[in-house]
Order: structure tokens, then sequence, then C-alpha cells
């Protein structure tokens, strides 16, 4: 069941009524219609995994209650690695056994030794990467005694499972999201409209913007060796703007989601385009992985203390395992060292905390430094998109010399220049409220209320007009979120 | 929450009374033109040819890969080619044609290979515009989970009704167009065209369907109670796409082989050279179409032996 799809158009409003006039009134039973609405949300793509999400989830609630009650250290220790080993073990083999088989069969023959690799037909399991790192956060917590166990099966199950951040998160943590589920929720008129308003700007994204830049983005990289150096060009910006009106369209969807329920969700955007360095950028992009892996890897590792070469080494390893996760493929890890190369310099340089606060704060316009360091900074996200959207690494490669060539500056050759013209258009458009909202929580939270009631309406219909009309343009079918891959 | 409901509602009351007002529209003069709307023509025929008939069912392969006048030179039957559009769901295709079949008719069930996987056999966007478009009576062919399948296309549907150029500027397909058939429901018009280019299609997706079989074999059931035989026999296919999907392509043949229904063919012997293919896997061209007809022709003959 995707987020823009006619089921959960259905879906959504029945769980809403049930929960806050039939369930309203006992806590308890409120969380347990959430559980069950979130599995059978997981069921509606593929049943026989909810047995997984189950097994994973009731594993990290026994584990985690036995470190709780663990006499010593070497049980607490043994419990949590079983834990690990298990959670890592699913995820390394539904994600990345093919990988690792193949790489090995590859390096073999490399040295000589012709091997045929031990492949495994397996699905993976919608958002595996999400929940495990979830329930991974949760055990580490418990295990650095953070945290208290939760016994309410429950309420940690909720906390695993609940919809709206199941398949493509953000991840959550349990010091932030625990509390709220075991707390009375209260329906709140201002919060449940402005939760409307951040799906309709999350569907907005997804289904103008992203699955618009979509069609033109796979021309270019699907036939990428007939396009010409502007088309392929374009066709980068194309997937930039995809891949960002897909993913933060989700988690604008999920949070408003969630705050429909009286939840609040960490925040997993915060207009990543507008950076004026990487690592700002990295602070605006996916914050709950990037947070998760600054807590759960980078810090353990020691993060920024031992030093110049300590701090390149875990930045390294912190981009590179990051770019794993995404994928198990050799152009996600090539995009994460990529990224990890490019804020090398402000890591060396101690320079990487210099842009906190969001650009041209109290001000209408930025300063031309300020510009040019975006225009960079959204250039070298361009070049990385390059690696994470390409089939393999030649593929990139050839993408990026073939738009070098000669042909970089002739008439980009897509099948609808009509309908690239139009798409640029609602780019500008896109991003002129983007800019706008920069200082809110998403784009329009309080762009609308400014104008008196009827302008305000008039920009809601204008923007569930649009989400219609891309609707009718397209083949009829929802199209699927990135993310739900990974 | 009261009035957040209440209000929410009334904010969002424009988007049903639209989509509802854009489903009662007539059909849009574009859709008129469709080859979706063929099927009254083809409706019409199975109500109305004379007996003896060979009557063959299918998707477009079945429309796009016969030359129904060959089949009745050769076998002197009255063949009646009701194929139009796979996404309309080889089992829409079955239970439209179950009521007309009358004593002594030969049916050739011709399924596209994608009918035997996941829930395709239910039909798609087709499956919906012909119940929308076409004959809104025949919703009562389709049961909850067909139904279901069309709900998610109506809003796109509906809203189609809006399009102007849904009513002006039309220009007529002249290969997918309701005037494309011919008297005995074959497409034609292609047939002095030259094949166009297009990929192969990929490896058949998704896991083997078993309720289909299950489906064909009630159908069999059904019909032979009429006094008419079903026979089964495998789509043209071009020999690249053949080959990306060679082994979920056997394991229907082993299904096939394996059931109580009447085969005739192979999988293999219905693979056609890539170049006699006309713009997708399944159509053929003329020569194409000729070479496909004769051999089902041969298929036909050697069966009544």
């Amino acid at each position: 069941m995707l987020f823009n799809s006619l089921q959960f158009a259905i879906f959504l409003p029945i769980v809403f009524v049930l929960y806050w006039f039939v369930t309203n009134k006992n806590l308890s039973f409120q969380n347990l219609l959430l559980l069950i609405s979130s599995y059978f949300f997981y069921a509606c793509w593929d049943w026989r995994f909810m047995f997984l999400l189950m097994f994973s989830t009731l594993l990290d609630y026994f584990t985690a209650l036995q470190m709780q009650y663990a006499t010593n250290q070497n049980e607490r220790k043994f419990w949590f690695w079983l834990s690990i080993v298990v959670n890592l073990g699913f995820l390394g083999i539904f994600k990345y056994f093919n990988f690792f088989s193949e790489s090995f069969a590859n390096t073999m023959s490399y040295l000589g030794w012709q091997i045929n690799p031990l492949m495994i037909k397996v699905v993976l399991p919608v958002g595996i990467s999400f929940y495990t790192f979830h329930g991974l956060s949760y055990v580490i917590d418990i295990y650095k005694q953070r945290i208290q166990a939760e016994k309410n099966f429950v309420d940690y199950a909720v906390f695993v499972s609940f919809f709206p951040l199941l398949v493509a998160g953000p991840i959550e943590r349990a010091t932030h999201l625990l509390p709220q589920i075991k707390k009375e929720r209260k329906f709140e008129y201002l919060r449940a409209v402005d939760g409307l308003r951040q799906i309709l700007w999350g569907l907005f994204k997804k289904v103008v913007i992203a699955d618009k830049c979509a069609i033109f983005a796979n021309q270019a990289f699907n036939n990428s060796g007939d396009m010409n150096g502007s088309t392929l060009f374009l066709g980068a910006i194309f997937f930039t703007f995809q891949i960002y009106g897909d993913f933060s369209g989700y988690s604008d969807i999920a949070l408003g989601t969630a705050r429909l329920f009286g939840i609040d969700l960490l925040r997993n955007f915060a207009y990543p385009y507008f950076s004026r360095d990487i690592a700002e950028f990295w602070r605006r992009w996916h914050i709950s992985l990037s947070s998760w892996f600054k807590d759960y890897l980078y810090f353990p590792l020691g993060g920024s203390k031992g030093g110049n070469w300590m701090r390149i080494r875990n930045t390294f390893i912190i981009f590179i395992v990051s770019g794993f996760w995404h994928g198990a493929n050799w152009t996600f890890i090539t995009w994460g060292a990529l990224n990890a190369l490019f804020i090398l310099p402000s890591v060396v340089l101690q320079t990487n905390r210099n842009n906190i606060d969001i650009v041209a704060k109290g001000r209408s316009l930025p300063t031309i430094t300020e510009l040019t360091q975006m225009l960079l900074t959204f250039t070298l996200t361009i070049f990385a998109w390059i690696f994470f959207r390409a089939e393999n690494i030649s593929h990139a490669l050839n993408y990026i010399s073939d738009i070098f060539s000669s042909s970089l500056f002739s008439t980009p050759k897509f099948d609808d220049m009509r309908q690239v013209l139009v798409i640029l258009i609602l780019i500008v458009l896109f991003m002129l409220i983007e800019w706008t909202g920069r200082e809110d929580l998403y784009a329009i939270e309080k762009f609308a209320l400014k104008y008196k009631r009827s302008i305000r309406y008039i920009f809601y219909y204008i923007i569930i007009s649009a989400i219609f009309i891309s609707i009718l343009l397209s083949t009829g079918k929802e199209q699927q979120f990135i993310y739900f891959q990974f | 929450m009261k009035k957040f409901i209440f209000k929410t509602l009334l904010f969002l009351l424009p988007i049903p009374t639209i989509i509802i007002c854009g489903l009662v529209m007539p059909t849009t003069p574009r859709a008129s033109k469709s080859l979706l709307m063929a099927s009254i023509n083809k409706n019409s025929l199975l109500r109305n040819t004379q007996s003896p008939r060979v009557i063959f069912v299918g998707g477009s392969n079945t429309c796009f890969g016969l030359n129904s006048q060959t089949v009745y030179s050769k076998l002197g039957l009255n063949p009646i080619n009701t194929g139009i559009h796979a996404l309309i769901g080889i089992k829409y295709m079955i239970d439209n044609t179950v009521e007309n079949i009358k004593k002594g008719d030969i049916v050739v069930l011709i399924p596209e290979y994608g009918h035997y996987y996941r829930n395709l056999d239910e039909g798609s966007e087709e499956l919906m515009r012909i119940i929308f478009d076409v004959d809104f009576s025949n919703i009562k062919y389709l049961d909850i989970q067909q139904l279901f399948n069309i709900v998610s296309f109506l809003p796109k549907y509906a809203l189609s009704k809006y399009k102007i150029t849904e009513y002006i500027n039309i220009q007529e397909s002249d290969v997918y167009s309701v005037n494309s058939f011919n008297k005995y429901g074959d497409t034609y018009t292609h047939w002095g065209k030259k094949p166009e280019r297009f990929i192969p299609f990929p490896t058949i997706s998704g896991d083997f369907n078993y309720e289909v079989i299950k489906y064909f074999e009630k159908y069999n059931e059904e019909i032979t109670k009429k006094g008419a035989v079903l026979l089964v026999s495998f789509p043209c296919y071009q020999a690249s796409s053949f080959k990306n999907s060679i082994n979920q392509i056997k394991k229907i043949e082993d299904e096939l082989n394996h059931s109580k229904l009447n085969i005739i063919g192979t999988a293999k012997r219905y693979m056609m050279p890539d170049s006699m293919m006309f713009n997708t896997p399944y159509h053929l061209t003329k020569s194409g179409v000729e070479f496909r007809t004769a051999l089902l022709i041969e298929d036909l003959k050697s069966r009544a032996k």
C-alpha cells in the first residue's frame, strides 16, 4: 500500500476514525489499533514478510529485557550480540548475500580461479533496512544503559512498526518515539490540520515533481549511450529533483500522517539543496539516517577526537557504510565515498560546522557568496547522484564522460521537449516555494497562513489540481517510492 | 474533532464531486474511436455468426496474429476473433464469451504468457475502460478482485473526461482503432505497413498463478456441458522476448500439459522470428500472420484427426 494510492486514501481515514472515536478512551486500545493497522499496512505488500517483521520485533523485545535483567556483564554481552548478529544476519542474507557472493567470485576470477557465485533467489522485504535500524538503535541504547527496556510488547511493537515510518523511515529512536507512544494523546485541531497540510505538500513533491522528473531521468539514464551531453546533463538534474521530491515527499507524508495520530516523528529533510557546503547538506538530507550513523558508528569509532587521521578514517567509514546501507551495489559505495571526499576538506580544516543555520536567515535573498556556495554544493551533489542512479560504475563513468563531450552545448533531445519545459518551470516554482518557506518545518507550513482564507484555499486547490493533473497525465498506476527498495 | 472532520470533508468535497461527474459523463469522442470499442462488434459476431464456428479467445496476440479468412478457407469453419488487448485480462475474456458459446463450437483459448503470472489474468486499466466506456452492464462479469483492481484507475479515467484533447483535434489511429478490424475481428490495417522498432520484453516477473489453470479447467467444464470443445494454445511471441522468459514459458507449458485441458501445439512452435514482428513482441506483420495462421491450422487439423 503506497502513500500515493487509493488504498491508502481509504485506509487512513478508517484508521483515523477508529483511533479517535472508538479507541480514544483507552491508550492500550489505541496502541493495539496502531499495531494491527501497521501490520495490515505491511501485509499489503507481502504478508509473508510480516512474520520476519514480527520475529525481528520479538527478538529485540526479548533480548532487551534479558539485557536489563542480566546479572553480569557477560550475560548482557551475550544477549546484545545475539540481537546484533541475528538482525544484521537477516539484513545480510536478504540484502547483501548475492553482492558478496558475486564480488567474491569476481575477485577469484581476477586471481585466476573460476568459480560460480552462489546466488539466492529472495525478494528484498520492504523496509527491512529501516526497521532493522530501529531495532538496532533500541538494543544498543539498552546495552549502553541509556534507556530502560520496554516491558509492554504492544508499545514496543508500535515503536518498530508504526505504519507511517515502517517502510521508509524516518529512522526513529526509542528515546524520542516510545515516550510518545506511552503517553495519553489528545486530539488537537491545529496539529491535525498541520498534518494534513504536510501530507498535501508531500504528495505534491512526489506526484508532481518526482514522478514527472522520473520520466526524463529514466529516459536519460536508460538510453545514455544514445543521448547527447546536454540531454544527459538535464537527465542528471531531473534525477536530482526526482530523488529529493520522492524521498522528502515520502517523509512529509509520514510526518503529516503521524501528526494526525498525535505523534511527532523525527524530521528527515531540511531543504538540503540550499546547503552551502557538503557538511551542511548531510545535516539536511535524510537527517534521521545521518544522525543514526553519527551516534551509533561515528562516535563509537572515536568521532573527531583523535586528530586528523582518525577524523578522515571515520568520515570515510560512515559515508561508505551509509552508501552500502542504500543497496548492495558498488555504485552506492562509490556514491558514499565521493561524498566523503567532498566533505573531507571541511573535516580536515574543521570548518564543517560553519553553516549551521539555514541560509539567508531573516533575509529574502542570499548574498553572492552564499549563492555561489549553494550552486557549487548543488553541482557536487548532482555529480554524486549520477553514481547513485547508474546501473554500475562503468555506466556512471560513461554517463559523466558523455556529459563533458562537445555535445554538452547542443540542444537536448528528449521525447517530449514541451513537457521538459513544463517540468523545468514547475521545478523553478517548487524551489521558489521551498526558498520562501525554508525557515519552517516544511515549505508551506506557514506559507499560506499569511494570507486570508480565500487566497489560502485557492493556493491549496492549485496544489490539489496540480496533483490530479499529474495523475491524469501519468500511466494511471501510482509510482513506487525510490527508498522502498532500501 | 467533529469540526476537523466536517471541515476536511467540506474542503475535499470538490474532489469526489469532480470524479463522480467525470465517471457519469458520456464516453468521449476519442474513447469512442479506441480499439476497445471493437468489443461491441465482436460480441455481436459471437451472438450472430452461424455454426460451425471456431472462436479465438485471447489478447492482442490473437487479433494481431491471425488471418481468419485463411482459417475459413482451409477449415470451412466460421471464425470469430475476439482478441483485443491483453490487459483486459483473460478472466474477463473468458467470462464475456461463455454465454454465447453454442453446441459444436470450437473455442481456441490463447492467453498471453503474462496472464499466467501474478494477477494479470484479472485485467488492468483496459478492463476498467471496457466496462465504463463500452458496456457498463458487463460489470456483472467482474469478481471482487477485478473490481478492486480497476478502482485505482477510476480517478484517472474520470479526470480524462475533462481533457480538451478528448473532444477536439482527434486523429484516429490507423492501427489501434475501432476501425482496424476486419469482418472476423482480425486487426488488418497494419498489414501493409513497415515493422516498427521496439525493445523485446524482459523476463516475465512474479510468481506462477495456479488459479489461472484452474479457471481454464472450470471454463472447459462449462463449455463442454454446452457441447462445445475447448483447445488451449500458445501465443505467437518474438524470439528475443521468448529467450528472456524461457524458464517461465517452460513452466506454463509443463503446467498446461499436466492439466485436464486439451493443448494444441507447443510454445516453441509459436516462437516467431524477430523479423516477423510488427510493433510489440506479440504483434505480427502480414507475413508473420500468414505463417502463424498456417501453424495453427495445422495444429487444429491434426487435433481433428
